[in-house]
């Protein structure tokens, strides 16, 4: 090591080279030491949103009872949805509030401390007139911020539609999308034995409450179609002996047949802006497809082809036209630029393809789907691409969406068993990333719903 | 005058003879005197005594030094610190050393066994094809050989630089010098702590599912930490206007501030020493595989 520093001239400039070498490595170095580290997150999970939904305040008996029942229902909303997991009331810390304590600031950290990320804070009010009024507020618990809050009066006895107001307002405040609490459902309720078995028209809010019938069971009644836009319904009906496309109006109860058909209609399904109801005519053994215009009653025919065409849905802008046909062969679904040009086949794996339903977002169509004898229900891009299957069964069928695109509701039956359980049809939903499935308790067996667009 | 002039001449002369003789040993005793610059070589390599332990391992030089110029936060820090920089300086000097030397005695001995082997084993054709193939083999190991003494003494050289690094520390602007480490330690060290932030962060950020196109949407987020890893604000989005204007943005954007103020994961837990480095984070959720 000596000779390195025997001569004083290599220590000097040696000295001065370090000097310099420290000053770059100071101004070189240094800016990049202080600059932000950067972090992508590309992965997490898709657990449902821990949410606290404690009992609405109500100062009188029945205003807390009302308080209670009306968070109850908010809950098991959020909780269907599976975007959202209600926190046991059980483990709540804080104290129940009063009326005035809506206009204060939750204790977070009684909250955070039972991991909840969001907080539902409520209280009820029945009006001199005899109205309730509801007030909630959604907090951010980490951010200790307010999220939403409404105040919404309404007769006592609508108090649920209140409550699922509510779950929607969360939904779509943490979300983003539209919520779809606040609908309701047609389907065929089905009763009696295989050979005489009685189908009836029936309606009900999406949570299975408030349920009545429509229909007496005297005609066979199929495939109801709520229309997007208002609370009517279109449905195949045998009323009159053949098969006829009806229209139903469920606020007056009245129905009347829709148009005047040489043969028989069938598979209708309202154009998504509410004006056009897009069906099925059979004649000669050949079935097209025709688009009425409810208003002027005109009738427009979209396909002709020998084959069957049928099972018609319109796009969200009611410009391309999704329907099933076996023109190629076996039946398989194809979309139709309406006015321009021939319709394109856009499914090509195994099985048969039917019922395309078209999302009211636009971004999928669901279908059913027919292979080795086993029914699924899936989702596919417009173009076919994505298929993606979301529930297979013995028999699965209906696919219908939710409002807001996010939900499919369809019916199910599992092949019977040889103790003769099992067998019966019944509705459920799926959410589209297919984990989130739920039985819809009906008072009879279940099938071919409809869902509504939001009230 | 003759005489005279002769004498001044000769003087002249003489004196002239004087100067031009005398002039040289002056210099060389000025030379001479120089070498007293040997009593500052003392100085140093007591210097270098009093740092004999950086010989073995250069790295744990720095560290030393690092703590009596930090003193209050460095003592505690001065410990954890070691092992990120070492690995990456240490493993440039140290393994050289000991390597050229294993490789000079081994590599020759074996090599020479095989052929002595060959040439015992069969007689007449493995001799050409031993001789053929030795003198490349011995050539490469030369030429390694070689490499590794010029690598050493690189090495060496880039010791004796480190040391005289380390020797020069009395003098103030050096003090800083060890400390900030080198720009691809610095990105080493920058990815290692994004990866080991990824890893808390993620088991908190759970997505809503239900946001339309959600797999298109990504949702910067700053933030400015604690040293004890706490947020010192909220954290930032980094696209403000979006979030007023844009529902599946603002739902997207709010899973991510939630992850990063969940309890579960925050504080985040990182290496204190290395705080200038995570003082301040820029994350990039991107919920494109989640979503896949």
């Amino acid at each position: 090591m000596s000779f390195t520093v025997t001569n004083p001239f290599g220590t000097y400039w040696r000295r001065i080279a370090l000097v310099a070498l420290a000053l770059t490595w100071i101004t070189v170095v240094t800016p990049a030491a202080q600059a932000e580290l950067r972090v992508d997150i590309t992965r997490g999970n898709v657990e449902p949103l821990p949410i606290a939904v404690p009992e609405f305040f109500g100062e009188s008996e029945s205003e807390s009872r009302l308080g209670r029942d009306i968070a109850q229902v908010v809950a098991d909303d959020l909780l269907r949805s599976g975007l959202f997991r209600p926190i046991d009331k059980n483990a709540f810390l804080a104290k129940r509030g009063s009326t005035q304590s809506l206009q204060l600031q939750p204790r977070f950290a009684d909250w955070r401390l039972i991991n909840a990320q969001a907080l539902v804070i409520g209280g009820t009010q029945v009006m001199p007139q005899g109205d309730i009024q509801v007030i909630f507020r959604l907090w951010d618990v980490f951010a200790q911020q307010q999220m939403v809050g409404l105040r919404l009066t309404t007769t006592p006895g609508n108090w649920r539609q209140i409550a699922h107001r509510i779950a929607d307002a969360i939904y779509k405040r943490v979300t983003g999308e539209e919520g779809y609490f606040d609908t309701r459902v047609v389907y065929i309720s089905e009763s009696g034995p295989a050979r005489k078995r009685v189908k009836r028209l029936a309606i009900m809010d999406q949570d299975g409450e408030n349920h009545r019938f429509l229909t007496d069971g005297r005609a066979l009644v199929l495939t109801p179609r709520f229309s997007p836009t208002a609370q009517e319904i279109t449905y195949l009906s045998y009323s009159s002996g053949a098969p006829r496309v009806f229209l139903y109006n469920i606020d007056t109860d009245q129905q009347e047949v829709l148009g005047e058909f040489p043969g028989m209609t069938f598979a209708p399904r309202f154009s998504p802006d509410g004006n056009q109801v897009v069906m099925s005519m059979a004649q000669d053994g050949n079935s097209e497809i025709y688009v009425m215009d409810l208003r002027t009653r005109r009738v427009r025919q979209l396909t002709n082809h020998p084959a069957i065409d049928t099972s018609p849905s319109l796009s969200p802008n009611g410009k391309r036209l999704a329907f099933n046909s076996d023109r190629g062969g076996s039946q398989q679904i194809y979309v139709l630029d309406i006015g321009a040009g021939p319709p394109k086949r856009i499914t090509f794996g195994k099985g048969r393809y039917g019922t395309p339903v078209w999302s009211p977002r636009g971004d999928l169509i669901a279908f059913t789907r027919i292979s080795k004898g086993t029914f699924s229900i899936g989702v596919m891009r417009p173009d076919g691409s994505g298929e993606r299957i979301l529930t297979s069964d013995f028999l699965v069928e209906g696919p219908t969406w939710s409002p807001n695109g996010r939900v499919l509701m369809f019916f199910r039956q599992s092949r019977r068993a040889a103790d003769g359980k099992g067998g019966r049809p019944s509705l459920h939903s799926i959410d589209l990333t297919g984990y989130n499935e739920r039985v819809i308790k009906t008072p009879q067996d279940a099938s071919d719903p409809a869902w509504s667009p939001l009230k | 005058m003759r005489n005279a002039v002769l004498i001044s001449a000769g003087l002249h002369v003489a004196a002239i003879a004087l100067t031009v003789i005398g002039l040289p040993s002056l210099f060389d005793s000025e030379r001479i005197e120089v070498v007293p610059i040997t009593v500052e070589l003392v100085t140093f390599t007591e210097d270098e005594k009093t740092t004999p332990d950086p010989k073995p391992k250069p790295a744990p030089k720095p560290e030393p030094r690092l703590d009596p110029p930090a003193p209050p936060p460095a003592p505690a820090t001065a410990e954890p610190p070691p092992p990120e920089p070492v690995a990456e300086p240490v493993p440039a000097p140290s393994p050289p050393e000991p390597a050229p030397k294993p490789v000079i005695e081994a590599k020759p001995k074996p090599k020479p066994k095989p052929m002595l082997k060959l040439l015992a084993r069969k007689v007449v054709v493995p001799q050409p094809r031993t001789k053929p193939a030795p003198p490349p083999d011995e050539f490469q190991k030369l030429l390694k050989n070689l490499n590794q003494e010029r690598k050493h003494e690189d090495d060496e050289r880039k010791r004796a630089r480190e040391k005289s690094i380390a020797l020069v520390p009395p003098s103030p602007p050096i003090q800083p010098a060890p400390r900030p480490p080198s720009p691809i330690e610095q990105r080493m060290l920058a990815a290692t702590l994004s990866q080991e932030v990824m890893r808390q962060v993620t088991p908190c950020w759970s997505i809503p599912v239900g946001v339309k196109d959600a797999q298109e949407i990504r949702v910067g987020v700053r933030i400015y930490l604690k040293p004890d890893g706490h947020l010192s604000g909220p954290p930032q989005v980094e696209d403000s206007k979006r979030m007023r204007s844009n529902l599946a943005f603002r739902a997207v954007a709010e899973s991510a501030l939630r992850a990063l103020r969940n309890p579960r994961c925050s504080p985040l837990r990182l290496p204190l020493k290395s705080f200038e480095t995570w003082r301040e984070i820029s994350f990039n959720f991107d919920p494109r595989e989640l979503l896949r």
